[in-house]
């Protein structure tokens, strides 16, 4: 009997839709689930408003102002250098383009560290340069890290809703009589709204949850994502930490919602997507977007450098003295081994969502059931939830039986497997939607079997996606902290983390090895896999 | 004359897309630019609205020179291939939109213009209707009024008719054929239809590689091509050599006979209805011939029959 389109029985559906989607229900689903019984489910309400209660507002006041300000910041160099790329196509566009991909693939904190060592109490910049004693820590910090890191996600996000636009829309503007910056705001504005809303609420949730940046130049300055933190790896406070973190969760519905809203936006027309755009930039939007450009990209420059003298040399007053005195260090077993065990789990996780993400966008595609839409829904969530909550629902969720994880390295390696899921279906779906649905009728229609025409038909036509998607979750997992830092156990110490704990303690050089290590490895890994989308496409091309 | 296209040229990427465009049109005219994909027609339409800019060469409007200008500070006026109606606006917004920068016209004659040009589109009462609850032939009716109700002395239009299945087109190809004769509104029109071009225009420009091989009426393009390559673009044609020397011959125009002409075997016949096409061989190659369907019952494959061409010489 088919229910609801799919004969759930047949083996190939078994392996093919039934068993990820039990994945998703339990590695998703599951841990939400026991992480908001844990702290709705089992108190009486009045339990949760007296912790709610505890919480001192200045912290969720905190917490809405850095949010709120970073995300306005990021969003206005990011529309500037959006407009950059898309309109100004040329030598400098591709640098750029290029080294915003360069500050996507780099660790979270390299633009805190940068910070401290340039204009910290001891600053390069501040004390050694201008000899100014002035206090780095605090909001400005915060928000100024929290811009810089966010700006390349914010504006690959911006771009792609600004390629959807319909470009004759603004020639038609300015053929009825509408100046640049008219058109600009009045046409080209409203058709991106909804991409820079999503865009926003993303950074925002990013923003709002990450308790990183504020530990470590925060000073005084206290988040909830910080508390959150603070509370679970110091107090092992769970019920508190997961109010503070509940808090958090409400607008990465609202993110959801748009990020939900804008993936679905599926335009057609005359597309800036296809072509080389015909507008060019002009007057005050040219020049204050210059403006912005220059300054960002200026500070990147020096924070890059910053971490580059900081892994090979000491600061002194008198200058640098180079010596590799943290290289060595980072060489031994100690601190070398979580570094490969990154590049491990990074692999491992890139290749399963990756296999996952793909069988799940082709039922999702291809047999568009209810229950399909049910498993796509769940698996966008945890990519806009913040990170330390489904950190937390994995604790909570895998820290009993019947299935105890805590303390092993599956936990770790599923949570940031499903963390990506979400991203790897999306960039399968963008392809396949672009594939005829009959195609697979025809290859099963000459004899072949759903498996074989799955393999052999599909899966060839998905190939750039299929890497696109193993190169973003290798990426997240080589740099994410936000999600694992409470599942590694002391056993299974991964890069990241190693490197956040050496800032927290202060251990700027050995950290600052650890960046340049991992930009190294993603790096290396991102170029390999551009080479080769480059010669599928080259090969595509041909054949065309 | 009313619009004058002077010399113009234009380089992309080092590559000539445009060789010296001259064309003129007379006020009230209807001029299409008509050619293959890729001759460079549209580019001459975005240089003349201001999309894009000139390599050189100059565009002429009511007799004064309007390249220098922004598309913003042109009279013109265009309606795109996919109407580029703004989706976030409803049917009068569109419409009002270029009205707001026309000084001259004050807020509180909008209603009526508005009213007015949905009228001359048979659009009454839709001015609140959103745009995505549009058919394509009512957004292509909404483009034109937008354009239109700006008054522009020169309305370009490109490839308009192309997005609309057989049966709108040809019903939108005649309503905007008379919205352009009633309002005598000077139009350059460009496709790549012949049909369309034939049934529309005053007169035709037809283009190739960046060059206008001829410009003329449609009749004479018709019935006078200059080269073989207009003779076979503005109708079914067959082009042959005949002593060294170049020919064309229209397939309806061909006889065949009792006795007399030339000899023909005939190898091919496909059936269209009120007319049958024959495929028949000659010593200058192969030969279509478009005879009546009744007339061609006694005509078998193999069957060797008489044919006068009527050919006339080409370059």
């Amino acid at each position: 009997m088919p229910l609801l389109g799919i004969h759930f029985l047949s083996l190939e559906n078994i392996l093919l839709f039934v068993l990820p989607s039990l994945c998703v229900l339990l590695f998703i689903l599951y841990p939400i689930i026991s992480v908001l019984q844990y702290g709705l489910g089992q108190s009486s309400f009045k339990e949760i408003f007296d912790i709610y209660n505890k919480i001192p507002k200045t912290w969720i006041i905190n917490t809405v102002k850095v949010g709120t300000l970073s995300t306005l910041f990021t969003t206005v160099i990011a529309v500037a250098i959006a407009n950059y790329l898309i309109f100004e196509k040329g030598k400098w566009s591709k640098v750029l383009n290029r080294f915003l991909l360069l500050t996507m693939i780099s660790p979270p904190f390299v633009s805190s560290l940068a910070y401290i060592m340039l204009y910290g109490k001891r600053g390069l910049i501040t004390f050694h340069l201008f000899n100014i004693n002035w206090n780095p820590y605090g909001i400005q910090g915060i928000v100024l890290m929290q811009t810089l890191s966010h700006v390349a996600l914010c504006t690959f996000m911006i771009k792609s809703a600004m390629e959807n636009f319909d470009e004759s829309q603004f020639w038609v503007s300015r053929d009825l009589g509408g100046s640049f910056s008219y058109s600009y705001f009045k046409i080209i504005f409203p058709n991106i709204k909804s991409g820079i809303l999503a865009a926003m609420s993303i950074i925002f949730v990013q923003c709002i949850s990450d308790f990183g940046t504020p530990i470590i130049i925060g000073g005084n300055f206290k988040v909830l994502a910080t508390e959150a933190y603070l509370s679970i790896v110091g107090k092992g406070d769970l019920k508190s930490a997961t109010v503070m973190l509940l808090l958090l969760v409400i607008p990465s519905i609202m993110a959801y919602y748009f990020y939900r809203k804008e993936m679905d936006n599926y335009k057609t027309g005359d597309l800036i997507r296809n072509k080389k755009s015909s507008i060019k930039l002009h007057g005050i939007i040219k020049w204050v977007g210059s403006f912005l450009i220059v300054t960002y990209t200026i500070i990147m420059v020096f924070q890059y450098a910053a971490i580059f003298v900081s892994a090979f040399g000491r600061i002194y007053s008198g200058g640098i003295i180079w010596n590799l005195d943290y290289i060595k260090e980072f060489f031994t077993q100690n601190k070398f081994t979580p570094f490969i065990r990154s590049i491990k789990y990074a692999f491992i996780v890139g290749a399963i969502s990756t296999l996952l993400g793909f069988l799940l966008s082709y039922y999702i595609e291809f047999k568009n059931t209810k229950i399909c839409k049910g498993i796509d829904f769940l698996a966008v969530l945890p990519y806009v939830l913040p990170g330390p909550f489904f950190g937390l629902a994995y604790i909570l969720g895998f820290n009993h039986k019947p299935i105890f994880l805590l303390g092993t390295a599956s936990i770790v390696v599923l949570n940031c497997i499903f963390r990506q899921l979400g991203i790897s279906m999306r960039a399968n779906a963008s392809v396949m939607k672009q594939i005829p649905k009959n195609i697979e009728l025809a290859a099963r229609d000459l004899g072949g079997s759903r498996i074989r025409s799955l393999f052999e038909v599909i899966l060839p036509l998905c190939d750039t996606a299929l890497l696109a998607s193993f190169i973003n979750s290798f990426t997240a997992t080589m740099t994410t902290v936000g999600a694992i830092i409470f599942l590694i156990s002391p056993k299974a110490k991964v890069a990241t983390t190693e490197m956040f704990n050496a800032l927290r303690d202060g251990e700027y050089g050995l950290a600052a090895v650890y960046g340049l290590m991992i930009i190294c490895v993603t790096l290396f890994v991102n170029l390999f896999a551009a080479f080769i989308q480059k010669r599928l496409r080259d090969k595509k091309e041909k054949a065309a | 004359m009313f619009v004058r296209i002077d010399k113009l040229n234009k380089e992309f990427d080092k590559k000539e897309i445009l060789k010296g465009i001259d064309f003129e049109i007379e006020k009230g005219q209807w001029f299409t630019l008509l050619g293959p994909s890729g001759c460079g027609k549209t580019t001459t339409l975005n240089i003349i609205a201001g999309f894009i800019n000139e390599t050189s060469g100059n565009v002429y409007i009511d007799g004064n020179v309007i390249n220098e200008k922004p598309p913003e500070k042109r009279p013109t006026a265009t309606v795109f291939q996919n109407y580029a109606l703004f989706p976030h606006m409803n049917v009068k917004q569109n419409i009002s939109y270029g009205l707001k920068f026309k000084k001259e016209v004050k807020k509180k004659d909008y209603k009526e213009k508005i009213e007015k040009v949905l009228k001359v589109v048979n659009l009454e009462g839709f001015e609140n209707r959103e745009i995505n609850t549009l058919s394509g032939g009512q957004k292509q009716r909404v483009a034109l009024a937008r354009a239109l109700v700006t008054e522009p002395k020169l309305l370009l239009l490109d490839e308009p008719f192309s997005n609309l299945d057989a049966k709108l087109r040809q019903k939108m190809r005649k309503e905007v054929k008379q919205i352009q004769q009633k309002l005598g509104i000077t139009t350059l029109f460009v496709t790549h239809d012949r049909e369309e071009a034939l049934s529309l225009s005053d007169k035709i420009g037809v283009m190739k590689e960046g060059i206008i091989h001829q410009i003329d009426t449609p009749k004479q393009l018709y019935d006078n091509p200059k080269d073989g390559f207009i003779a076979k673009f503005i109708g079914n044609c067959n082009v042959f050599l005949k002593n060294n020397k170049k020919y064309y011959a229209r397939p309806e125009n061909i006889e065949i006979a009792d006795k007399g002409g030339e000899k023909a075997v005939l190898i091919q016949k496909n059936y269209m209805g009120k007319k049958t096409q024959l495929e028949v061989k000659m010593t200058y190659g192969t030969i279509l011939i478009d005879v009546d369907s009744i007339k061609c019952d006694k005509y078998n494959i193999g069957d060797t029959i008489n044919v006068f061409l009527h050919e006339k010489s080409i370059s």
